[in-house]
């Protein structure tokens, strides 16, 4: 398997869990404002979390992407 | 000189460098269609990031996102969840729709389905849905505009005139520059906006409770149900998770596809710039959050506001902040509602001609051009009137524009991705879901378990969309590949949609 194909896999796992974590039922157990993190509710929190951590993997497949052979409509002009 | 004219001139500091930017980011691009909706497509990163950045986040997240943590407490934290999954899909979506639109010579969403799916009516019908859903968010971005301009000025500057104001400025704008003076404003809004909502929304719990924790701790103390989620419903009662949950997913699955959004991977100049956009989309996200401290540190102000929406303008003006500071605020607020507000106009004007009347009647380059031109001025003034006459929460008014848009992602991700798909099979599942989600939307008591009509409407949609398409015949394996296989299909020009 390749990296580009392993990170579009990670991407779709990511989502899928990034999905099922901030809706109900996954958020249930991250609902509570205790513990205060930063001194912010702990579901502010979460729901931060997943955008820096969606972040770091859009990076990643990207990198991924930058690897492989461009197609010609991906060259700049 | 009083307070609001220190203000005002701020203000109108800000317009006119808008309106300079404007103006002057016209004038490189190509007098033709293309250039006109489509900037020539030569944005790079950094325009690309801000566009939609300043395209997405609107009066909504920078007026009605502290008004929902100050009246609805953690139900706001809905508006943190949605962004990045909605963004997400474009990472695929967008370059693989940009390759498209260069071979075909494609610059509408509804351009892309019809060349898949060829049908006028099927055009027509993404045409009106779209501009159906965009009056009334750009009626949200002139309400916005109006009541910062009108709560600033201590009341001297009508709600209208604020409005008019600020329009007056993005109607002259995208006359004369069209995709190129929307792109290049955006820049300079969006790093406005982001600069006074970071700014604010860290200074504001600092100054009024001596830090983001203390303030948290005290909101704990005294209003502990605001910091649970769901959070509250707009009667002050619990909110339902159905309601939460689906609100997210309805945000999230119209997020990408809305119109106007969708257009600016036509902008772009290469798919690498846009798969950088969204990269990058996340850093732009977290704008949200010092906006949310403010609405939270409006919960034990000493003052209520009017009204939740105009919470944020409210502390700004009661907190004794230097005269200057409130005019860079309002500076940043009229940047969120204009920045948004300029793409929804030129979407719906180029939208309306390219999609609802060219398909039906041949018009060359220059006069689309001029027609679109004259639309922009139409719906403008349309949703100026409504906006002054009529009264609605900026919230709910974006809610209900989601519904309709989420119902344009099947057509969108079937054009794309499903060999299977066939034109009946799309159009019948487009007319189902969108009178499913009217008629849940007219019949809220109606909808299961709370969920938002959007959802509903898209339940429906997919499952006419796949038993239609699978009852007809299928469509022939060249034309498929144009869109399926986009990276390997042989070149090909775009035929005019004439059934």
């Amino acid at each position: 398997m390749t990296r580009l194909r392993r990170a579009q896999r990670l991407a779709i796992v990511f989502f899928a869990l990034n999905a099922i974590a901030l809706v109900f039922p996954g958020v249930l157990p991250f609902r509570g404002p205790e513990p205060f993190v930063f001194g912010m509710p702990f579901g502010m929190i979460w729901t931060s979390a997943w955008i820096i951590a969606a972040f770091f993997v859009l990076l990643y497949i990207d990198s991924a992407y930058r690897d492989t052979a461009p197609a010609p409509d991906d060259a700049e002009s | 000189m009083e307070r609001w004219h220190i203000v005002t001139a701020v203000v109108i500091g800000y317009l006119a460098i808008t309106l300079t930017i404007g103006l002057l980011a016209g004038r490189r691009t190509s007098r033709g269609v293309t250039g006109y909706v489509a900037a020539d497509r030569k944005f790079g990163v950094l325009p690309m990031y801000f566009i939609v950045g300043g395209t997405i986040f609107s009066a909504f997240a920078f007026l009605g996102g502290p008004g929902w943590a100050y009246s609805r407490g953690a139900a706001v934290f809905y508006i943190l969840s949605y962004g990045v999954l909605g963004i997400a899909p474009w990472y695929f979506m967008g370059p693989k729709a940009a390759r498209i639109g260069r071979r075909l010579d494609i610059v509408t969403q509804a351009q892309l389905v019809t060349a898949r799916f060829p049908s006028r009516a099927l055009s027509a019908l993404m045409a009106v849905i779209a501009v159906a859903a965009f009056v009334p968010y750009v009626m949200l971005q002139m309400t916005g505009a109006g009541l910062v301009f009108n709560v600033v000025t201590d009341g001297n500057a009508p709600f209208w005139l604020g409005a008019a104001l600020a329009y007056g400025v993005v109607v002259l704008y995208i006359l004369v520059g069209g995709a190129a003076a929307v792109g290049w404003t955006n820049v300079f809004e969006g790093a406005v906006m982001m600069v006074v909502a970071w700014g604010l929304g860290l200074y504001l719990p600092f100054k009024l409770y001596g830090g983001i924790g203390p303030m948290f701790e005290q909101i704990q103390a005294v209003r502990p149900e605001l910091l649970a989620m769901p959070g509250l419903a707009a009667d002050g009662t619990s909110w339902s998770w159905g309601a939460y949950s689906s609100a997210i997913l309805s945000s999230a699955i119209g997020f990408a596809v809305w119109p106007h959004l969708f257009m600016k991977a036509f902008t772009a100049r290469s798919d690498a710039v846009l798969r950088r956009t969204v990269v990058l989309f996340p850093t732009f996200q977290l704008f949200l959050i010092p906006l949310i401290l403010v609405g939270f540190a409006g919960v034990l102000f000493p003052t209520p506001p009017a009204q939740p929406d105009v919470v944020l303008p409210h502390m700004v003006l009661q907190t004794g902040l230097p005269a200057l500071i409130v005019g860079l605020f309002c500076a940043g607020a009229l940047a969120a509602s204009m920045s948004t507000g300029d793409a929804l106009l030129h979407g719906a004007a180029s939208i309306a001609i390219e999609d609802g009347i060219h398909p039906f009647v041949q018009i060359d380059g220059r006069r689309r051009r001029i027609l679109m031109q004259v639309l922009v001025l139409a719906v403008g003034a349309l949703a100026f009137w409504l906006a002054v006459v009529k009264d609605f929460s900026l919230v709910w008014l974006l809610l209900s524009a989601y519904g309709l848009i989420d119902q344009l992602a099947p057509p969108i991700y079937a054009a794309l991705y499903w060999r299977r798909a066939t034109t009946p099979g799309v159009i019948a599942g487009l007319v189902a879901g969108s009178a499913t989600t009217v008629f849940f939307f007219l019949n809220p008591e109606l909808r299961p378990f709370d969920i938002h009509e959007g959802i509903v409407g898209l339940v429906v949609n997919v499952a006419v969309l796949v038993a239609v398409s699978l009852l007809t015949t299928a469509q022939g394996r060249e034309q498929v590949s144009v869109f399926v296989d986009s990276r390997t299909a042989p070149a090909r020009e775009r035929e005019p949609v004439l059934r």
